[in-house]
């Protein structure tokens, strides 16, 4: 027999009581093995762990065969640590917080004996029940299932590290590394990506269970933004054109695994109850979990029908058309909001010529641009003018070939699996989504962001310059180099004034040359023949030169990163939190009332914008009765912890204790608070002013 | 009388009316009822609901939208609905309001998304909502932030704050007695300056009225501050606890308190300096085998909580065991009761038949369907059968019960039972802590026969009453019973209760271990 024995790496950091249900369910898989005669060695890799885990760790050293600590901070890294180290070719993976069947181990020792063990075959449990803040079950499927599409993979999760595998496929695929610094993590997903496209099987032991803890929601505020999976050759083009290549030309039943990728999705097939196994185990596991036993509750007991896991057949069958259109190289990409859908192919003229310009190489690579128009039917539109392909997101999601939380994750493949040149953004908002989702991986995947403003004037309240500026801004405070953002409009330069943004002006006006060209393109419509007005074709060769300005980024210097305080002007101090913006009505406003109002100190403005989600939110507070008004604020501001709320006070000079005491106060609810209950009697509120949070 | 305004926010409810293609109609229906606009007015809600409990029966997520304020208009509007044969839900009780249920089945492929939406939930309504000129919106009333930092800059002017105790309310509850120990051991055992914070409910019982307390929100809001969320709710303590700043925060029982300890470990929140202790009471196992409480929130507070105390061994020991806590954080501490008083027979044993008495909620844990089968076996015994149903998660017919079975429905507090004309005190319940009803039947030395469950064989032993180890068994119940209803085991046994209760649970006692416990904590 080639196995006798194998090794459960458990990999623990933080767990501290977490890791005790695990510990106590894997002992008795552990116990239910050895009575079957198989052998399973437990080694623990605890990276950088607390103390508090470690005491549990010593709680159960009596079943423990090995501990070792390691400093790599990285589950990747103390994962393969692990697995190098193992006395046994078998591995079993393991986290620090999920329960297992009691047959997992001894499933595998079936399988061993059996004789169907397979070197190049990754294992999982057959069922993946998701416990705690949720509670699901869905059946792992099997790769090589005709009805399974790896391409699903671009936008969910199959196959986790719950795993077991002989461990010389860890040798010669490498799981890919978790790299928060790039966005990159899930790297079990990665993994499945990269074993899947060199013909490695994922499938299941029957009747077996991972409990996998998903933890409360309301405690994941804050926790780190989305990840992505790394760059993987399944996703390549080659690999895409050799699949069907293969679909194409061998006898069918000669066909490899997936030659059917356009069946039926398995999740569409017929559901199969989840088992008695199910409700065994659910008891037996709940000893140590009682979490568990809400599964029937939530309508999971053994008579329960399961699907495999949703697949998005129609998703494979978009990507696998647009990828080959786009080559696996080099990409520019321009993000164009539905407002500019009128003058987007002057605007494309310009990007196309500018991006090649400023190219060292002057070379036109693929233009990809997701545009957003629900009045084009299309979804892909093949531009060749501009040698583009043009996805109309709009009509995309509409077409529900993903679910919405996935779209982000969809598009972000794209940049990917190119060296994307230029990722020039008007102001979409599905970049805007994109970046608060992904914030690390578009800022390591699009290196070369520029900002592009048409606007003629700098509105409060335009949305699609405020989402453009929003993204600039959180891409700096990403990379902490200013993000370029190139104005048409000298009258937006003007006003954009901001710390986190480069903003890029030429000796000639962009504003004008767009006018010249609209000039020009209306007066040959008049009268045919016309010769283009002076300066209709400086746009490209202006934007050229600012393109590769863009290119030397200048860091967020510190002091502007702590920009705000308390900033003397004239006979008063204004206290601005960092970033927050006033309108030049509040500075006037704000003087004449503290003039004229000797028994009061404080002026704040009426309109205080804020940002929940990404979007933008004002609150109007009245001026008659500041207590109250303040106080409606301050409940707004509690109701919303997630938002960003600006501060702009306004006190005389004399007053520095006061302004010391605002601007010391720590977070926005607490200068609030101290608005409304401590100065409650010395404020007021002008009229008609406007503050707004970072931006603008 | 007037009955405060049952708070409620209608708009989720019409959020998730909207989300299903089916109820279209009927919401249009509820939002054209002339009552939805003066439901906040409404002086007739049920009296004796526990919609928590109750929606915890139901499914975790009932119980998430309950908490961020979702059901509570659904509840108002089957309110006013009525049921389908015509009875209101407010002559009856949401618990079996078959309206109640129905209109809270909200699809389950929409729990998702609900809660999705739930999360992600910021503040202004819905623009559904926003549309419906009709709709009162309460929760855009009143102010919360503001006026609890008055009160607490008030509250302070009386006098300086040492600790705070987090309770839901200042009940009837064996939570709530818990709570009140723990300021009575700061106040007269420790001299310290405590103040109960009430956070999931204004009720004050009329026992507990001169105790020095603060409500989270005013008696107008209710629970869960009218809907709005915890957000705002984990706010005010915040606010509260860092304008007192206390050495210790305590928290009994309370969702408010629990979700703030866990936004604290989970740093989502501002850390004071005080010392955190919680206690935790034994696992509620509902009908349907889930095992519910506060000690499952374990694993997410262990990184704020400085002591956990439980009121038996049995049960520190079962979450010692789930999460590997060491024994420095754990403490068991034996709650006194009010006084120790012998209550004597009203009538000698002997002549007349023994009367066992059984006074609890008529719920799956305490099984009361069980006591017409240990009647049925001992004719000549009278049971009297006290309490009414709150989870509703079990059925028991009042109806027809054996001759010497009476059924006398609900009762205030213990004390105001017949317990002279009683010889024991029969407790069979399922699973349990330490039951308060034991500890206050053993303080007027009622002997007691009783499930060896939880924490109850450390106050129930051979001397002062009978185990019973198989809780189903209604022969082992009438054995036990039986023998002790002999006069003179039952007058021994007396004795031994009331021995027992002096040497461990006065208040003496408490106030002695208590003050160990205490500093052991503020020394740490």
């Amino acid at each position: 027999m080639a196995h006798s024995q194998a090794t459960a790496i458990i990999n623990v950091h933080r767990e501290g009581a977490l890791l005790t249900p695990t510990l106590r369910s894997l002992i008795l898989a552990k116990k239910v093995a050895a009575e079957a005669g198989f052998t399973v060695r437990f080694d623990v890799v605890a990276d950088r762990p607390d103390a508090r885990t470690l005491y549990v760790v010593e709680q159960f050293a009596e079943h423990i065969n090995r501990v070792q600590t390691v400093e790599y901070g990285n589950l990747t890294m103390s994962r393969d640590h692990g697995i190098t180290n193992s006395e046994t070719d078998l591995v079993f993976l393991h986290d620090g917080d999920d329960l297992y069947s009691s047959n997992w181990y001894t499933a595998l020792w079936k399988q061993i004996v059996s004789g169907a063990f397979d070197d190049n075959t990754v294992y999982h449990t057959r069922l993946f029940a998701r416990f705690g803040a949720l509670y699901d079950v869905c059946k792992i499927p099997d790769s090589t299932s005709i009805a399974f599409d790896p391409y699903s993979l671009l936008v969910d999760w199959y196959f986790s590290n719950k795993c077991v595998f002989n461990r010389k496929l860890v040798q010669d695929y490498p799981i890919p590394p978790i790299d928060k610094t790039r966005g990159l993590g899930n790297e079990d997903w990665s993994w499945s990506a990269d074993t899947i496209a060199a013909g490695v099987r994922h499938t299941f032991l029957p009747d077996t269970i991972c409990f996998y803890r998903v933890k409360p929601s309301h405690l994941s505020l804050g926790a780190v933004k989305g990840v992505m999976q790394s760059r993987s050759p399944l996703y390549e083009t080659a690999h895409i054109a050799r699949q069907s290549r293969i679909r194409c030309r061998e006898p069918l039943a000669l066909l490899p695994p997936n030659a059917g990728l356009d069946m039926k999705a398995l999740s569409k097939w017929p559901q199969e109850p989840l088992g008695d196994t199910f409700d065994h185990e659910m008891k037996v596991q709940s000893q140590f979990e009682p979490l568990l036993t809400q599964f029937p509750r939530r309508g999971h007991t053994g008579k329960t029908g399961v699907s495999e896991k949703k697949m998005y057949p129609q998703l494979g069958r978009f990507y696998r058309r647009v990828r080959p259109l786009l080559g696996d190289g080099d990409l520019d990409i321009v993000w164009m909001p539905k407002h500019l859908n009128f003058p987007k192919d002057q605007l494309l003229d310009w990007m196309a010529e500018a991006m090649a310009l400023s190219s060292e190489k002057l070379t036109m690579p693929p233009l990809l641009v997701f545009f957003e128009d629900m009045d084009d039917p299309d979804i892909v539109v093949k531009l060749d003018r501009w040698n583009a392909i043009a996805i109309n997101i709009a009509r995309l999601d509409a077409s529900g070939i993903y679910d919405d939380f996935q779209k982000t994750r969809f598009l972000m493949r794209f940049l990917m699996q190119n060296t994307v040149r230029h990722s020039v953004d008007f102001g979409s908002p599905t970049l805007g989504r994109l970046m608060r989702d992904f914030p690390a991986a578009y800022s390591h995947f699009a290196p070369n962001h520029i900002g592009v403003l048409t606007h003629r004037t700098c509105d409060y309240y335009d949305q699609g310059l405020a989402t453009a500026v929003t993204t600039a801004v959180a891409l700096a405070r990403q990379r902490q180099v200013r993000t370029p953002m190139i104005p048409f409009s000298n009258a937006v330069t003007a006003e954009l004034i901001n710390p986190f943004l480069q903003v890029l002006t030429g000796d000639q006006d962009l504003l004008a040359a767009a006018d010249a060209v609209n000039h020009a393109r209306f007066a040959k419509a008049l009268e045919p023949g016309t010769l283009p007005a002076p300066g209709a074709t400086a746009g490209p060769d202006i934007l050229s030169h600012l393109f590769t300005r863009a290119r030397q980024l200048e860091p967020v210097g510190a002091a502007e990163r702590e920009l705000g305080g308390i900033i003397p002007r004239g006979p008063v101090l204004d206290i601005l939190s960092p970033g927050a913006v006033v309108n030049q009505y509040f500075q006037t406003a704000s003087s004449w009332l503290l003039d004229k109002n000797r028994d009061k100190s404080l002026v704040i403005p009426s309109n205080i914008f804020f940002r929940v989600a990404g979007r933008d939110q004002a609150m109007y507070l009245p001026g008659n009765d500041p207590a109250h008004s303040l106080a409606r604020f301050l409940d707004m501001i509690a109701q919303n912890p997630d938002a960003s709320f600006p501060v702009a006070v306004t006190v005389r000079s004399s007053d520095m204790e006061i302004a010391e005491d605002i601007a010391n106060a720590g977070s926005p609810l607490d200068v609030y608070t101290k608005l409304a209950v401590d100065y409650r009697d010395k404020i007021m509120i002008a009229q008609q002013s406007v503050v707004m949070p970072e931006v603008l | 009388m007037q009955k405060p305004a049952r708070p409620f926010d209608a708009r989720w409810d019409l959020a998730l009316w909207n989300l299903s293609p089916s109820s279209r109609d009927r919401l249009d229906g509820f939002m054209a009822r002339p009552e939805f606009d003066t439901l906040a007015e409404s002086d007739n809600p049920p009296n004796d609901w526990s919609d928590r409990l109750f929606v915890e029966t139901q499914d975790q997520n009932m119980t998430e939208f309950l908490d961020l304020g979702i059901l509570h208009g659904t509840f108002a509007a089957a309110l006013l609905q009525g049921d389908a044969d015509g009875t209101s839900v407010a002559g009856g009780r949401m618990a079996s309001s078959k309206a109640y249920a129905d209109e809270t089945g909200i699809p389950g492929n929409l729990y998702d998304t609900c809660l999705e939406m739930t999360h992600k939930r910021s503040g202004p309504p819905l623009l559904l909502a926003a549309r419906s000129a009709k709709v009162q919106w309460k929760s855009s009333g009143s102010l919360l932030l503001v006026d609890l930092i008055n009160r607490v800059q008030a509250e302070l002017e009386k006098g300086p704050i040492s600790d705070i105790i987090i309770l839901p309310s200042l009940g009837v509850g064996g939570a709530e007695r818990v709570g009140y120990w723990h300021y009575r051991l700061l106040k007269e055992g420790l001299g310290r300056n405590p103040l109960l914070l009430l956070a999931d409910h204004p009720r004050t019982e009329a026992k507990y009225a001169n105790l020095r307390a603060m409500t989270l929100v005013d008696d107008a809001e209710g629970p869960f501050i009218k809907g709005r969320g915890p957000d705002i709710l984990l706010q005010c303590i915040s606010a509260l606890v860092s304008r007192i700043a206390p050495e210790t925060v305590h928290v009994v029982q309370s969702f408010p308190g629990f979700l703030w300890l866990e936004s604290l470990a989970a740093n989502l929140m501002p850390r004071s300096g005080a010392k955190h202790i919680a206690s935790f009471f034994c696992a509620h196992t509902h009908g349907d085998g889930t095992v519910d409480g506060y000690h499952l929130k374990i694993p997410y507070l262990e990184g704020i909580l400085d002591n956990y105390v439980v009121d038996n061994r049995h049960f520190v020991n079962e979450i010692r065991t789930l999460n590997a806590l060491p024994e420095s954080t754990c403490s068991t501490l034996d709650y006194p009761v009010e006084q120790i008083q012998p209550i004597w027979p009203s009538e000698p044993m002997g002549d007349r038949p023994g009367r066992v008495l059984w006074a609890a909620r008529f719920d799956h844990q305490k099984q009361p369907q069980i006591v017409p089968q240990i009647a049925a076996l001992m004719p000549d015994v009278e049971f009297h059968m006290y309490g009414t149903q709150v989870m509703g998660d079990t059925s028991f017919d009042a109806e027809n019960l054996p001759p010497n079975v009476f059924f006398h429905g609900p009762f205030s507090n213990f004390f105001a039972l017949p317990i002279a004309r009683m010889d024991l005190y029969l407790n069979t319940a399922f699973f349990e802590g330490l039951p308060q009803a034991l500890a206050e039947a053993s303080s007027v030395g009622l002997p007691v026969v009783a499930s060896a469950v939880g924490g109850v064989p450390e106050i129930i032993g051979a001397k002062n009453g009978r185990l019973v180890h198989n809780v189903s068994d209604p022969a082992e119940y009438a054995t036990a019973i039986r023998e002790l209803l002999d006069p003179s085991v039952n007058a021994r046994a007396r004795a031994a209760t009331l021995k027992m209760m002096i040497e461990k649970r006065s208040f003496e006692v408490f106030c002695q271990k208590g003050a160990q416990w205490f500093e052991s904590i503020l020394a740490k």
